[in-house]
């Protein structure tokens, strides 16, 4: 005789589909004697059928939960990958600017020698001033024409020399072309018998 | 990304968070692309479908079918989303057209008891929805999950199967009277 727990976990295991062959038989058997345990398979297959909605319904809303994590994660990733980008682009940027301000570096010995030199000395130099933001060309311009024949030349702040010529007696008024001049600090140097006037200009700064 | 299947999927199949999400992470970028080149849907309709497939896939693990399939995970997951979408579009057909007229045929068949019945079990989904600690998670856990009672003991942490059983019983026993004023008001 079977009791009535045992009765039940045959139904149950009917329901979910893991009864045994053995065990299928005995309920067979049961439901051909008591036509009542047909009214416990109907209860638990509705309730078997009820948590399924029930279930499928809680696992979807755990996927859709996913679902947002998922997203998050992606915008996430999506931000710190531009974040990247911006902090390399950055890098790349301030590198650049460093290695562009190293143009601009002042030569400390020219930059003492420009207040040591004076106009009034320089056979009347009346352009271009110190420090002048320059463009395309560099115009210089003297009082009275040169008296001799003078050595010019122009140093970047490398103290390289990227210009050079010979202003002739005579000479009131010249201009250099400043066009194949990269962005920096340069010095112009014009070199008498009895003196070095030393001038600074900027190209490129602004 | 799943390393040890076998490890994988008897955790998926325990219905372990952990095994879904690393099933999803997986393969939603996939899934959701390939349905969405392959079939005209939204991307939203995409993502519900690769949700259903791996409810389905679950299932299909929970019975066994699982176990052979490992390199061709993606395949078999991917082949349920395109029968799902499939039917969407059957179903969509349905109601656009001769859905009526299905549906009064049916019922001429004999089909108001099999209707009754879908009724009665989405009533007892909403009865296990409003139930509370621990028989909601008891009946959920033994008949979706299909734990065993041993294992609920584990998870639920009671100091015996018998304490299960016996707690198993309450509340089957309280959703079944609920479940009868239910239905005599719905009249079922």
């Amino acid at each position: 005789m079977m009791t009535e727990n045992e009765k039940i976990k045959l139904v149950e295991d009917y329901v979910l589909g893991t009864l045994s062959e053995k065990d299928l038989r005995l309920l067979t058997q049961l439901r051909e004697n008591e036509p009542a345990i047909e009214e416990q398979i109907v209860f638990y297959e509705d309730l078997y059928g009820g948590a399924v909605l029930f279930g499928d319904e809680r696992f979807k809303m755990e996927l859709q939960e996913m679902e947002q994590n998922w997203q998050l994660k992606q915008e996430k990733l999506k931000q710190s990958s531009l974040k990247e980008k911006w902090k390399s682009l950055t890098n790349k940027v301030n590198g650049a600017i460093d290695e562009l301000s190293q143009f601009f570096l002042p030569v400390p010995n020219y930059e003492a020698a420009l207040f040591q030199a004076s106009r009034s000395t320089a056979a009347g130099l009346i352009a271009p001033e110190n420090g002048l933001d320059a463009e395309e060309e560099l115009v210089f311009g003297f009082e009275k024409p040169l008296p001799k024949k003078q050595n010019f030349v122009i140093e970047n702040n490398q103290q390289e020399l990227v210009e050079e010529q010979i202003l002739e007696q005579g000479t009131k008024q010249f201009a250099v072309n400043l066009k194949d001049f990269v962005p920096g600090r340069y010095y112009w140097k014009m070199i008498g018998e009895r003196e070095t006037v030393i001038g600074m200009f900027f190209v490129g700064r602004s | 990304m799943i390393e040890d299947f076998n490890n994988w999927l008897s955790a998926f199949k325990a219905g372990k968070r952990e095994a879904v999400n690393v099933l999803y992470e997986e393969f939603r970028p996939s899934f959701v692309n390939w349905i969405l080149q392959k079939h005209n849907c939204s991307e939203e309709e995409a993502i519900d479908i690769f949700q259903d497939s791996i409810i389905v896939l679950y299932k299909n693990a929970k019975a066994g079918k699982l176990q052979n399939i490992k390199s061709q995970l993606k395949t078999y997951l991917f082949g349920i989303g395109k029968n799902l979408f499939l039917l969407r579009l059957r179903k969509r057909k349905q109601t656009t057209s001769d859905a009526p007229l299905e549906f009064m045929e049916s019922s001429e068949m004999g089909a108001e008891g099999n209707l009754q019945s879908i009724d009665r079990k989405k009533m007892i989904a909403d009865l296990l929805k409003q139930m509370q600690h621990p028989c909601q998670r008891i009946l959920y856990l033994f008949f979706y999950r299909q734990y065993s009672i041993e294992s609920i003991q584990t998870n639920l942490n009671y100091k015996s199967p018998e304490v299960v059983r016996t707690q198993k019983k309450r509340c089957i026993k309280a959703l079944q009277k609920q479940m009868l004023k239910e239905f005599k008001r719905a009249d079922i």
